[in-house]
């Protein structure tokens, strides 16, 4: 969808992009990431002609962005940055429309669009469309950034730091909103930040720079288990291999878990210890099948019933749910001192469950020392 | 629990009020003239106005002085604008029935208001605007009560119960002139203010588009607000003179020395610096942000300034107008001295003359014009402000 071949920008006497070849592919979400300086928002504008190249040529769909008249290649591209740059002077409908408004849509199909933007980004249109920009908060003006760059429905998306100046509790909000509305709207997104953490929750594929030169173009999970050079691995921080376990979802790595009911757990109450082998944790679910409490394995060897008493638990503290990713996984698991904790849906009811053996595990494979 | 004591709700400004308010039962009302130039004798308020008239004010001020010590609720805020008001139509009503009294019969005898009537119009200001400012009421309902003194004088005006005070009757000897000259005033401000606005929004936006250009022009717009308006109007006539002299070209286009040309450059000259600031302020208080969002989303030169510039600018654009244009009414009662014309002829006859009645009769219209325009230039300032960018009322 963007393809990069040998650009190279000059600004000044610098060197801001530094011959860099890398393509993007439809519908997936690049994030371009490095230290301030690395020429990340440059390559960025180099896409929208904001910026043009000094040598290189950048490719849209198969063509040189060069041979589009600016203004009508920046209509076809949404445009989100950190400071928001929303227009003081108009509502928040004005400006969600203003793109439509560019490309000539009539009244009636413009402001339809613009009430279905607010109802996607979660703001109610009857509250908002009137309000002005300074009567928004920070998150709320971000939302209405984004709702104004998908306006005219633009397959590509250029978002540079757009929740850089957005605190740190908003900002996950901001992030998880945005991975779930792209999961639906499937643009290609080019991302710029500074932020590990944001890329690694929203990017497919992450582009490392450092003064204007690519150092690793991978998957987020590839990029913290083998960091191409020491740079990258001092990027990326010695707790890579925790923040590897945010690329994994739960859903994906869940084994089955045994439920019984609160009158089977009386009997398995029972059951002696044996040789001490290996029992699983029986999850205790009610009539609904919504998880109530547990049966835990003894650990000690030398005691004669194979479980413990039966303990209570509140689905909301221990379970997980299927899109939560295995980081989150492990807290939980590290928080109730547990083996596994349960996947559950929204119902409570228990779909699997993630074991701390199988999280060890996926974190010997693939990380390099 | 705090004792708060006596004095812990004081409004000051009330308190002022009151005290100057006291001086129109202690100073001399007006003064009767039997002739323009004749020595005034004072009349005090008792005489001019009766023992009913004295209770009113003193009761109006005693209550203004007590209500300093209450609390500034609402209920207070209107008793204190009400007496206020009352305060001023008293005075006035009082002025102009006894002034008619006291001339009654005589051609050329006449009244001038004197401290007392003075002192109480600036004490009655002073206590409607202090409670006004603070009320919580809507730009319109401040700008009828603000309206209600100017209604009463005209009205009195009108029904010619002021007829026997001094500035009237300079006006009524005048009047044909008086008219002329309010043209020639209007015309000299506006033809100032229109040609500085032409060249000051193009030089305010040099000033902010060009780095080199911004400290210049500031330096030359800052320097010329520092020369007394006086001087620059002495100042234009020397080279202007010479031009004419040297030029025929200019003398038949009636450039001189004196009169209209020099006025109106000089004029335009002092209108320059609002006009070039607010130009310069329109353009910087626009974000970078905001325009390179607007680029971002494919606008157009045109665009940007259709959608984006335009309407953020032109409201402080047309505030910098009107600060010029009330400052230029101002100033051009001055360009009478180098015989432009204008209400300052009045001023200026008057002062030659040692009758401070035709300066006030040339004042008053003066300041009553830079009120008028500035208040609805503000009006059309506030319709012109897109509604996310307003602020404080202006």
């Amino acid at each position: 969808m963007i393809e990069f071949r040998n650009v190279v920008k000059h600004y000044g006497g610098q060197t801001a992009v530094d011959s860099v070849s890398f393509s993007i592919a439809r519908a997936e979400v690049c994030v371009l990431i490095g230290p301030s300086g690395c020429g990340k928002t440059t390559t960025l504008k180099l896409i929208n002609r904001m910026l043009e190249p000094s040598s290189g040529e950048v490719l849209l769909d198969g063509y040189p962005v060069a041979s589009f008249e600016p203004e009508e290649l920046r209509r076809g591209i949404g445009y989100v940055i950190q400071s928001v740059g929303l227009f003081p002077h108009m509502s928040v409908a004005e400006n969600v429309g203003i793109v439509p408004r560019l490309v000539k849509w009539e009244r009636s199909r413009r402001e339809r669009r613009t009430d279905e933007l607010l109802d996607l980004i979660g703001l109610d249109p009857a509250q908002y469309r009137r309000k002005y920009p300074s009567e928004l908060s920070g998150g709320e003006a971000q939302r209405v950034g984004v709702a104004r760059a998908l306006a005219a429905d633009p397959p590509v998306l250029l978002m540079d730091e757009p929740f850089g100046a957005v605190d740190p509790l908003n900002r996950e909000t901001l992030q998880l909103e945005f991975a779930a509305l792209q999961r639906k709207l499937r643009k290609t997104v080019v991302f710029v930040t500074h932020d590990l953490d944001e890329a690694i929750r929203l990017a497919d594929h992450v582009v490392i720079m450092r003064e204007g030169r690519i150092l690793q173009h991978d998957q987020p999970a590839q990029v913290l288990a083998s960091p191409a050079n020491e740079f990258v691995r001092q990027f990326v921080g010695v707790d890579r291999a925790l923040k590897r376990l945010a690329c994994f979802e739960v859903g994906d790595h869940m084994k089955r878990a045994e439920t019984i009911t609160r009158e089977e757990s009386r009997n398995r109450l029972n059951e002696p210890n044996g040789d001490g082998g290996y029992h699983p944790i029986l999850w205790v679910t009610n009539r609904d099948q919504a998880l109530v409490g547990m049966l835990e394995p003894e650990l000690n060897r030398r005691s004669p019933l194979a479980y413990r008493p039966y303990v209570e638990l509140h689905p909301a503290e221990v379970g997980v749910r299927p899109a939560a990713s295995l980081r989150e996984a492990l807290s939980r698991i590290l928080g109730q001192g547990l083996r596994a904790v349960p996947v559950i849906n929204d119902e409570g009811r228990v779909l699997g469950e993630v074991r701390l053996s199988d999280i060890e595990e996926l974190n010997q494979t693939g990380i390099t020392r | 629990m705090i004792d708060r004591g006596l004095g812990a709700d004081l409004e000051k400004t009330t308190l002022l009020g009151a005290v100057l308010a006291t001086v129109t039962l202690l100073r001399p009302l007006f003064a009767f003239k039997e002739n323009r130039v004749a020595l005034g004798e004072p009349v005090m308020l008792p005489e001019a106005g009766g023992v009913w008239v004295t209770g009113v004010i003193a009761g109006l001020v005693l209550a203004a002085g007590l209500l300093s010590f209450a609390p500034q609720v609402n209920r207070v805020r209107w008793a204190k604008i009400s007496i206020g008001m009352l305060l001023f139509a008293t005075l006035v009503i009082t002025l102009g029935l006894s002034g008619s009294q006291a001339v009654a019969g005589m051609e050329f005898a006449r009244i001038t208001p004197s401290t007392g009537f003075w002192v109480g119009v600036l004490a009655s200001f002073v206590l409607v605007q202090g409670s006004l400012h603070s009320a919580p009421v809507s730009h319109l309902v401040r700008s009828v009560v603000v309206l209600i003194p100017f209604l009463i004088v005209l009205i009195l005006l009108a029904a010619g119960v002021l007829d026997s005070l001094a500035p009237v009757q300079e006006y009524y000897t005048r009047e044909s002139r008086f008219v002329s000259e309010l043209g020639a005033h209007l015309w000299l401000s506006g033809v100032a203010v229109l040609a500085a606005s032409m060249t000051g929004v193009p030089l305010g936006i040099l000033a902010y588009r060009r780095r080199m250009a911004e400290r210049p022009v500031f330096a030359a717009v800052n320097g010329i607000q520092t020369i007394p308006s006086l001087a620059l109007f002495g100042l234009m006539i020397a080279p202007l003179a010479y031009l004419s002299r040297e030029f025929p070209v200019l003398r038949s286009l009636g450039i001189r020395g004196i009169g209209n040309a020099p006025a109106l450059i000089a004029l335009t000259l002092y209108a320059l610096l609002p006009v070039v600031r607010n130009a310069y302020t329109s353009l910087a208080v626009i974000r970078g942000s905001v325009i390179d969002a607007g680029k971002g989303m494919g606008m157009s030169r045109a665009q940007m300034l259709r959608f984006v510039e335009v309407p953020i600018a032109v409201p402080i654009i047309l505030s910098g107008v009107r600060v010029s244009t009330v400052q230029a009414i101002g100033n051009t009662a001055v360009a009478a001295l180098i015989g432009a014309g204008g209400l300052g002829t009045f001023v200026f006859q008057g002062l030659g003359q040692g009758a401070p009645d035709l300066v006030v009769m040339g004042v008053i219209p003066i300041v009553l014009l830079s009120v008028f325009v500035d208040r609805s230039l503000a009006v059309v300032i506030r319709v012109l402000t897109p509604r996310g960018l307003k602020g404080a009322p202006s």
